[in-house]
């Protein structure tokens, strides 16, 4: 499936389901980045430290 | 999700990690800025399957009193990623936007912007309000809003 034609049957899935059923599906998804970034950072600080960094450098520039 | 009154959409979705972050900054930030919740996290809300490390809130009328009042409170359970003081951040707010995380981490990460513009006010004073199962909620800009905005102001 490439895609497109995901967003299209995501899409779909959405609007012919309940709200507490696309959103669990949902959940799984968002809360495993986030946890595999978080442990990401942790066992790489310095990249934690060049993305804080950034942000900084972008505020230091406003 | 279902339309309570032309301006309330009530939804019954699960919370994921996103969403609590939010509804834990938002009810410090509600006591003393009006604001809307844009971009990437109003895709998700409505269903979009894809992650993002942070929510966009569009904030109105940052005053010096006010914003001081906010980062006391703020500070206690959040951290700001780039700005230390509330004078550096109000003035880094005011021109482009400041970041808070949970204490401790970096993402995922709230970017607060202050309104700059028309469209941005507008934005804010149509604001719909979103009602979660627990009966917290926030507040997002109008879809039809925030379509046009994604096309006409960021060309994407």
């Amino acid at each position: 499936m490439d895609r497109r034609e995901f967003i299209i049957y995501w899409a779909r899935y959405v609007k012919t389901h309940p709200d507490e059923e696309w959103s669990e599906q949902q959940r799984k998804l968002i809360d495993s980045h986030i946890k595999s970034v978080r442990e990401f950072y942790k066992k790489n600080p310095e990249i934690a430290m060049r993305v804080l960094e950034r942000y900084r450098k972008k505020a230091g520039n406003a | 999700m279902e339309w309570v009154d032309q301006r309330t959409l009530k939804t019954s979705k699960r919370l994921n990690e996103l969403d609590k972050l939010l509804l834990r900054f938002v009810r410090i930030l509600e006591k003393y800025f009006e604001y809307v919740v844009t971009s990437g996290y109003v895709a998700i809300l409505f269903g979009r399957a894809r992650a993002t490390e942070d929510i966009d809130i569009l904030v109105k009328d940052v005053d010096e009193e006010k914003f001081e009042e906010f980062w006391k409170e703020v500070t206690k359970h959040f951290w700001c990623l780039n700005a230390e003081n509330p004078d550096v951040a109000l003035k880094l707010l005011r021109e482009d936007s400041i970041r808070f995380a949970m204490k401790g981490e970096i993402i995922p990460n709230i970017e607060l912007k202050a309104c700059r513009n028309v469209v941005d006010f507008l934005r804010i004073s149509e604001r719909i309000k979103i009602v979660f199962k627990n009966n917290q909620y926030i507040f997002i800009p109008p879809l039809e809003m925030q379509i046009v905005y994604k096309e006409e102001v960021l060309k994407s």
